[in-house]
């Protein structure tokens, strides 16, 4: 299927730019469509930094390759579980979700400085949940930490508006705009050292729109 | 895997902890009302519906209860098997597309409960016991138990579209197969006798006597003849030799004797309302106290209920019996200091005064001491050393071998007591609240003692039977120690309550209702 839509997007290319190489900074806002998410973060959206290279393969597509990676979290309370007692108890939850991604993405011929976008990329996904009763304090405090993976994908189209060439052409600072869909199948996390068979503490389906911005340079 | 978020950390310098935000989950993640079974402890994770096993060593695991939600945990007898009640949503509608709870339509979910019966981690019997059949009394071998709704357990998980108050089960804890037996209004005293032969269940107004056998109704006494007078026994004890009966009752000074060989009822007038009730197998006499008569009532004869009355400085409320010896103590009225000691052999008394009042009392394993935990006689400190004591928990060491007593002060609220025996010696093992200490008490010498610092502040310490503590923490996450009171020894396991935290409220059992 991937090869299918490479190869429309090929058939659509326009002539190949000097530029062989890219590289950007990016930062991206997600909103989770998962309820389970209210447990990690009061607000459904999630925010993420990362940083994508590439390279030209054909015309106007290029391979890029990368990460992004985003910290979410909550300190919970939760009633003590003690008749009569009516105080809360608390603990600090922080999930790092980190996604290496490979993909493709076309730039469609439009205006010198103004480029449309369409990116396609697979996701694995890593995610890392960390409960700790006390931050502040690295003892006998109760403190847990499970990871998981995932596989996912993310579809995205947007703008591409170069700030400057330099180099006679050679060098382009861009800045970009993104938006799409992304996906990641479900975060299983276990607790694999408490007994002879993994202990499942739940799963995170991770997902929903997004948007993403970024700051690079293609040369 | 962990270098490219370091390496992002390194460019983007991001908060290890985001905690700018507060999420509030309504359900406590577990229930420091543990059950300790020589194979674990058993604790509730109330929001995620699961029963975990606890071991040493940071060991645990999830008990399997095909989708049963625990909604109560106790021990057997022998603290052997885990009589677990749960219940489960059900949805009639059987759409496919209907997988959460959430997605039910409201008139069309109910909840179902089962009794499942646990050992070694794992689900061995089920049984179709209600939810509110809340209480249960155990035959002296073990093997079966009598669940009936205990009033005077505030919690009442009806469910089903009729609850019948006068019914009674009887459950195989072999097989989990239960029968019905109808007894009468609210049964509430269940005793058995020696050889589990029999039991006799009181309810309103009635008692009966059932052969374990054949589950068969022997013997119907009626407490009274008029159906407009409500009779609801408050204690009821057995003689040593099984025969009689002996009923107090709510709000009233008679004393009901049933005789089981020769069937027939007396009734005695005592000079107060008995607040308790107890009987010494080793003399086989039977106490009473009334908490509005300062007396006590030993019954040495129960042929004819032939009554030695001990006259006491203040009444007393509760009894505790131990090697033919009785402590009586008062744990209702505030200006009541005493603990009395009576030697049911020779019905000599002696009385010790504590500086508060009792909350609770334990006798050592040897019956040399009573320790009891002392409750604030005052809510403010009025001055002096007086006052300083009198505005705080206290801990009173009584020698029951003489007369002495020692009443300490305490920095908070005691949260667990128990008394044990090694080393030669019998120390009282003492949890306060918000202390992160435990505090070992030698009896012998209570000034002295020593402490053994925990992880995290207690909430609960409970007796295993394998001869050692389990200690509850106040964590959020689930935190229990284990002791080894003879070397002082702590293993603490932690995090077992984040079981299922993730986890969608799943209509279980779908496949197979």
């Amino acid at each position: 299927m991937l090869g299918n839509i490479l190869t429309s997007l090929l058939c659509v290319a326009t002539p190949a730019s000097a530029q062989q190489f890219e590289v950007s900074v990016n930062s991206s806002l997600q909103r989770e469509r998962d309820p389970r998410w209210e447990k990690v973060s009061a607000t459904p959206i999630h925010t993420s930094t990362g940083l994508t290279v590439g390279m030209v393969l054909a015309d106007n597509l290029s391979v890029i390759m990368g990460f992004n990676t985003g910290k979410a979290g909550s300190m919970i309370t939760v009633p003590t579980g003690i008749d009569g007692q009516d105080s809360d108890l608390g603990f600090n939850l922080a999930t790092t979700v980190t996604q290496y991604q490979l993909g493709a993405r076309y730039r469609w011929k439009w205006r010198r400085r103004l480029i449309p976008t369409t990116t396609l990329k697979a996701n694995l996904g890593h995610a890392s949940l960390r409960m700790d009763e006390d931050i502040e304090n690295e003892g006998d405090e109760v403190s847990k930490r499970y990871s998981a993976l995932a596989g996912g994908f993310e579809i995205a189209g947007g703008l591409e508006y170069t700030v400057a060439f330099l180099s006679q052409d050679q060098v382009r600072i861009n800045v970009g705009f993104e938006a799409g869909y992304t996906n990641l199948l479900k975060l299983r996390f276990n607790d694999n050292n408490s007994a002879n068979d993994p202990i499942s503490v739940g799963e995170l389906n991770l997902g929903g729109p997004y948007m993403t911005m970024y700051v690079g340079s293609r040369f | 895997m962990r270098l490219i978020p370091l390496l992002s950390l390194m460019i983007f310098g991001c908060d290890q902890w985001p905690q700018n935000q507060t999420v509030h989950l309504d359900d406590a993640l577990w229930d420091p009302s543990t059950v300790t079974l020589d194979d674990g402890v058993y604790a509730m994770l109330p929001r995620a519906g699961r029963l975990v096993r606890i071991g040493t060593d940071d060991n645990w695991d999830t008990v399997d209860l095909d989708g049963g939600r625990p909604i109560s945990i106790k021990p057997d007898s022998n603290h052997d098997r885990l009589m677990v009640h749960v219940q489960w949503p059900v949805c009639e509608d059987s759409s496919s597309n209907i997988v959460l709870v959430e997605d039910c339509p409201d008139d069309a979910l109910y909840w179902d409960a089962e009794m499942a019966i646990v050992n070694e981690g794992e689900r061995k019997a089920v049984s179709s016991v209600p939810a509110h059949m809340n209480g249960m009394a155990f035959t002296p071998d073990g093997n079966t138990a009598i669940v009936y709704m205990d009033d005077s357990i505030e919690s009442h998980v009806v469910t089903g579209p009729v609850v019948d108050l006068t019914e009674v089960m009887f459950l195989d804890l072999e097989t989990g197969e239960t029968e019905s037996l109808s007894i009468g209004f609210m049964p509430r005293n269940i005793l058995f006798t020696k050889n589990g032969n029999r039991a006799v269940i009181m309810s309103r107004s009635q008692v009966m006597v059932i052969d374990m056998e054949t589950r068969d109704v022997q013997i119907e006494y009626p407490l009274t003849l008029d159906a407009d007078i409500e009779i609801d026994p408050s204690a009821a004890v057995l003689s040593p030799d099984d025969r009689y009966v002996l009923i107090t009752i709510e709000g009233s000074s008679d004393l009901y004797k049933l005789d089981l060989e020769i069937v027939s009822i007396d009734m005695e007038a005592l000079t107060g309302i008995p607040s308790d009730m107890a009987t010494d197998p080793e003399t086989g006499r039977t106490v009473l106290v009334y908490g509005n008569r300062a007396a006590a009532d030993v019954i040495v004869e129960h042929d004819f209920i032939e009554r030695q009355t001990l006259d006491l400085d203040e009444p007393a409320t509760d009894i505790v019996i131990q090697d033919a010896v009785a402590v009586i103590y008062n744990t209702a009225d505030n200006s009541s200091h005493d603990i009395v000691k009576i030697d049911l052999t020779d019905l000599q008394s002696t009385e010790y005064v504590t500086q508060n009042p009792v909350s609770s009392l334990k006798l050592s394993p040897s019956g040399d001491y009573a320790v009891a935990a002392l409750r604030p006689q005052a809510e403010w400190d009025d001055g002096g050393l007086d006052g300083f004591q009198r505005s705080r928990w206290g801990l009173a060491v009584a020698d029951l071998r003489g007369d002495g007593i020692v009443s300490l002060v305490l920095e908070s609220e005691p949260v667990g007591l128990a008394v044990v025996a090694h080393s030669d010696a019998e120390y009282a093992l003492l949890l306060l609240d918000g202390v992160e200490e435990l505090i070992q008490v030698n009896l012998e010498e209570p000034g002295q003692y020593t402490t053994i610092e925990l992880p995290s502040a207690p909430v609960g310490i409970s007796s295993s039977p394998t001869g050692g503590f389990t200690i509850a923490h106040r964590s959020a996450l689930g935190q229990i120690s284990f002791l080894d009171p003879s070397t002082g020894d702590l293993q603490t396991t932690g995090g077992f309550a984040t079981a299922d935290f993730f986890s969608e409220d799943r209509l279980p059992r779908r496949d197979t209702e």
